[in-house]
């Protein structure tokens, strides 16, 4: 499993990098279309999630904690461009999150991922092998496709060629 | 079953279940509005996107088979193709639906009666082999990463209708 996972992990963090590569910063708070889910709540909601899977792992969180209410599950994204970390801080919590996850991933016992995930969570996510395959392909994906489309609804290109 | 199978498979069932709520709302002919189309390539559409995945069930299933399948990448909803504002190109919303949930179904349960092995498989599309030369790494992305991207799109899609979350 964990070769496998963390083959398509790594690729979701390129896929972020190449999608706020060309967005400046002044629009990353954007929300074309009344979009609003825009670059910097979903790169920073990337991180935040990324230091709640830890947890699983026996990872202390990275991210400052102000961003739990910033950019956590269940915050409301806003325009003010102020409220949100800069672009180069953003992605770099992004890297330093995968950087993590994926060292706990990959010297994890196999064990592990066949346990119970977090009280919690474990009636949608039942072990923590659940819960690491969602958040690391499905969650991740799922946000960078809307980000993908806040990209279309802006004017800008796909990344993919 | 190995725990990379069972997470594919609990990942997959939620795919199941999202991809049919984030268009259960939707009218035949909303399912190709194009917004943005204005200024620029405009966003994927529903119609399209639900075309362009189902595209890839018979691969999968295939995949996981060990048989070989023709590359979708030039096929009229491949990725190449551009999202087109013309609904009478896609199939009905109930025929893509129909589609989507009977492909699924097929590709689970092949993963099911394949066993463990099926990971260790070498990729049959030479197109692939490059980028992901086991099925174990190709499962992952065909499954997840790539279906929820464009699931993705349709949330942001959705939010530009003035629809809500699901």
């Amino acid at each position: 499993m964990k070769k496998h996972l963390l083959f398509n992990f790594g690729f979701n963090l390129q896929y972020a990098k190449m999608l706020t590569a060309d967005i400046p910063e002044d629009q990353m708070a954007d929300q074309p279309g009344n979009i609003p889910n825009h670059a910097a709540w979903v790169i920073g909601h990337l991180a935040t999630t990324l230091d709640y899977l830890g947890a699983s792992f026996g990872l202390e969180p990275a991210c400052p904690e102000k961003w739990g209410a910033l950019v956590g599950n269940g915050s409301t994204p806003t325009s003010d461009r102020s409220q949100y970390p800069d672009k180069e801080t953003l992605i770099a919590a992004l890297e330093n999150a995968h950087s993590r996850i994926s060292e706990a991933i990959a010297s994890a016992d196999d064990d592990l991922f066949t346990s119970d995930s977090p009280e919690g969570i474990r009636a949608y996510f039942p072990t923590i092998g659940d819960f690491a395959m969602f958040v690391c392909t499905s969650h991740a994906a799922t946000h960078l496709g809307q980000l993908s489309a806040w990209r279309r609804a802006k004017g800008l290109p796909s990344v993919m060629g | 079953m190995s725990t990379l199978t069972k997470g594919l498979l609990f990942g997959w069932s939620k795919n199941l279940d999202y991809g049919q709520k984030l268009i259960a709302d939707l009218s035949d002919d909303q399912m190709a509005l194009q917004p943005g189309a204005e200024n620029g390539p405009g966003m994927n559409h529903p119609a399209w996107v639900f075309a362009h995945l189902n595209l890839y069930l018979p691969c999968l299933e295939s995949l996981i088979k060990g048989e070989t399948f023709n590359d979708p990448k030039d096929h009229e909803f491949g990725m190449q193709s551009s999202p087109q504002a013309d609904r009478s190109i896609y199939p009905s919303k109930e025929q893509l639906l129909n589609d989507f949930v009977s492909g699924h179904e097929a590709v689970a349960a092949a993963l099911r009666s394949g066993g463990d092995a099926v990971v260790d498989q070498a990729m049959t599309l030479e197109r692939w082999q490059t980028p992901m030369p086991t099925v174990g790494q190709a499962l992952p992305y065909l499954m997840l990463v790539h279906e929820n991207t464009h699931f993705g799109q349709i949330s942001a899609w959705r939010r530009v209708q003035g629809l809500p979350a699901v």
